[in-house]
């Protein structure tokens, strides 16, 4: 992983350079800021795969010797079914849509659409046995 | 629920079994299921913009050709690409990945089983939305799908179906920007235990990019898009003439729209890097190297935005044309090393390595075309004409559409349990390949002649004739191919479900250890890993993959 957080980093890096060099032959402000929050984004992704493998013991999945069993045990919790994610995609569509034809329709589909978020955020507040 | 040492690590146990039927569908979180609905999907808009393709070149197929309006072809050229890029090459890519990478890395589902689907359903409403354009009065947006600013403003585009393309793509960019987290996420927490980074397969890593390359360039388009609704509707000046926002909106659309066409080829390029070792029986030459072209492609998608802006003359040149350049050299190592796999191996031909060679052939094609338009003054005289109609088919077309189909055979077996069948597969690829060729290898020799893009018609005394009409036959041979392969799909699924767990035999990749179909939590067993082919490893184990690491006497079970 820690060579994985280089890779990143060398991403980030690389923006940087780019961008300097935009500046340098003359480029404009957007392209400028675009590069620079690229780095920003690289430089977080590789930043944050840097502070795991500093501060957490490397897990079986990153060790060449690990054992299928090593990872054994409950990865998590997965869902084994759910109607939210069709009803916020269902009531975003309306929403957005809604909102081209009628403010009415734009307020009805918003109401909808933040139903259905709370649905989806709250399905899981108290988790099956 | 604890594990032994045979059965992998498993999710809690679902508190009910998975609902079937319609119901099932629409609950489903099941990353199998989400990939298959994705790549169905997918392919349906895959069909009915080749669809609206036809049209178009039926329109041209001789001077005068009275089939549709300017208005209607202008409508048809727009919804093409913009279905293409937005309804069928991402969500296709994505639906693969969807399928295929929990399996290549040894993983139970994604790791947010809800937000994939919730990415699915955004995309699949987001795409109703966007085509729901024909059903209104004025028709479907109507200014090509990069939606030049003031042409897309509420002057000239005033009809309330450029809303709904915008509103679409807004809810297809959220849906595929989700799932690009859902991927980094699963790729980066739920591998199998000695799975490390450097032994997942080449599929997999092209997504991990494809994913990080989609949280940087889809926030653009939809801010970008979303402005241009302000614009339109609530009186904004963002990308007003008089504040130079035409340029603008051209920076912020390539910024987003070059790494797009990268996030599109990426994951067929990771795609053919899979399938070129199994039918080659030999493991894949220059992994790493691989690995880093696909790093290096990445960086400089992000730097050569610009090259699509040259007429608009105020751009950097030698800055977007050398980097243009350079932007080669890494896609000539992979073409090196997939050359590499290849070379002395024991070469088959079926349908996936078939259409993968001609993934290889077609783009490179359009990789040679791309260093010609790099160079500014040749730009200059052929960006406005079908010169680049055709390079731009030739990289597409090439790589999506060869890598799906690639794909699409290669995976068709674990997806459904059933081998497609290999005389039709084969009689698919040559009429694809050929017809391809046909329809657009003339138009480079057109758009050199100087027919122009985005024209209805031309006139009898253009010398545009022959070449268009050579083109449009080419094109209904495209829609013949397209035929064949539903035909080969309908005969394949009388047929009895009993692919082998590896049906190719040489299987390299995790995904070939299990069933086919893969179980609800994809694994009943996991072998150990030790080499970037545990599949492999497993079949032939005097002959280890990669980085393979000896088992290790201490541990002795």
């Amino acid at each position: 992983m820690k060579f994985t957080a280089r890779l990143f980093l060398l991403l980030a890096a690389f923006d940087i350079g780019a961008a300097v060099l935009y500046l340098a032959v003359g480029g404009e402000p957007a392209g400028l800021t675009m590069l620079f929050l690229a780095a920003g984004l690289h430089a977080i992704i590789g930043g944050y795969i840097w502070r795991l493998t500093r501060r957490h013991a490397i897990g079986p999945e990153d060790r060449e010797d690990a054992e299928i069993s090593d990872g054994a045990g409950t990865v998590g919790f997965f869902s084994a079914g759910s109607v939210w994610p069709f009803a916020v995609g269902l009531t975003a569509a309306i929403c957005g849509a809604g909102a081209l034809f009628a403010p009415i329709s734009a307020v009805a589909g918003g109401v909808l659409l933040v139903g259905a978020i709370l649905g989806l955020a709250t399905e899981y507040w108290r988790l099956p046995d | 629920m604890t594990a032994t040492a045979t059965v992998p690590a498993a999710p809690a146990a679902p508190s009910h079994q998975p609902l079937r039927g319609l119901t099932g569908l629409i609950t489903t979180t099941d990353h199998k299921v989400i990939g298959k609905a994705y790549c169905l999907t997918g392919f349906g808009y895959f069909m009915l913009s080749g669809l609206f393709a036809l049209l178009i070149r039926a329109q041209l197929a001789g001077p005068g050709v009275k089939l549709l309006s300017r208005e209607q072809y202008d409508q048809l050229f727009t919804m093409h690409g913009s279905i293409m890029m937005y309804l069928f090459a991402t969500p296709f890519a994505f639906g693969l990945a969807n399928f295929v990478v929990p399996l290549q890395i040894g993983a139970p589902d994604m790791s947010f089983p809800r937000l994939n689907a919730l990415s699915f359903w955004l995309f699949f409403f987001g795409g109703l939305v966007m085509i729901s354009g024909f059903l209104t009065p004025d028709g479907a947006a109507d200014f090509g799908w990069f939606s030049y600013a003031p042409l897309s403003t509420e002057i000239y585009a005033p009809h309330v179906g450029v809303d709904l393309w915008i509103v679409g793509i807004i809810l297809t960019g959220l849906g595929t920007t989700l799932g690009a987290i859902n991927l980094v996420t699963t790729i980066f927490t739920l591998r199998a235990p000695g799975m490390t980074m450097f032994r997942m397969p080449i599929f997999t890593w092209n997504m991990l990019v494809v994913s990080v390359l989609t949280l940087l360039a889809f926030p653009v388009l939809t801010v970008a898009m979303l402005m241009l609704l302000v614009d339109r509707h609530l009186g904004g000046f963002v990308f007003s003439p008089a504040n130079n926002g035409p340029i603008l909106w051209e920076h912020l659309f390539w910024f987003f729209g070059h790494p797009e066409v990268y996030i599109v080829a990426l994951p067929f390029f990771g795609v053919v890097s899979d399938i070129l070792p199994v039918f080659s029986k030999k493991p894949v030459f220059g992994y790493k190297g691989l690995v880093f072209a696909t790093f290096a492609i990445a960086a400089y998608s992000l730097t050569v935005w610009a090259h699509h802006m040259y007429t608009t003359g105020v751009v950097v040149l030698p800055y977007f044309a050398g980097l243009s350049f350079v932007i080669a050299v890494p896609t000539g190592v992979k073409f090196f090393n997939w050359i590499g796999t290849m070379w002395g191996g024991s070469l088959t031909f079926p349908p996936p390595m078939l259409f993968s060679i001609g993934f290889l052939l077609t783009f490179l094609g359009g990789g040679l075309t791309g260093v010609m338009l790099a160079a500014a003054p040749i730009d200059f005289h052929l960006a406005k004409s079908y010169f680049l109609v055709a390079h731009f088919h030739y990289t597409m077309f090439g790589s999506i559409v060869f890598g799906a189909f690639a794909a699409i055979y290669y995976w068709w077996p674990k997806m459904t349990g059933r081998m497609l069948g290999e005389r039709l597969g084969k009689a698919h690829f040559w009429v694809t390949f050929i017809g391809f060729h046909t329809t657009f290898f003339v138009q480079h020799i057109l758009g050199i002649r100087g027919m122009p893009r985005r024209v209805a018609s031309y006139a009898p005394t253009d010398g545009f004739t022959f070449l268009n009409r050579v083109s449009t036959v080419g094109s209904f041979l495209l829609g013949i191919s397209t035929v064949i392969f539903l035909v080969n799909v309908a005969l394949t699924a009388r047929r009895p479900a009993d692919a082998a767990n590896d049906p190719w035999e040489y299987g390299q990749t995790l995904e070939w250890v299990t069933t086919s179909p893969p179980p609800r939590q994809n694994f009943t067993a996991l072998p150990r890993i030790r080499s970037n082919r545990p599949a492999w490893d497993v079949n032939y184990p005097d002959n280890p993959g990669l980085g393979h690491t000896p088992r290790r006497a201490s541990r002795a079970p």
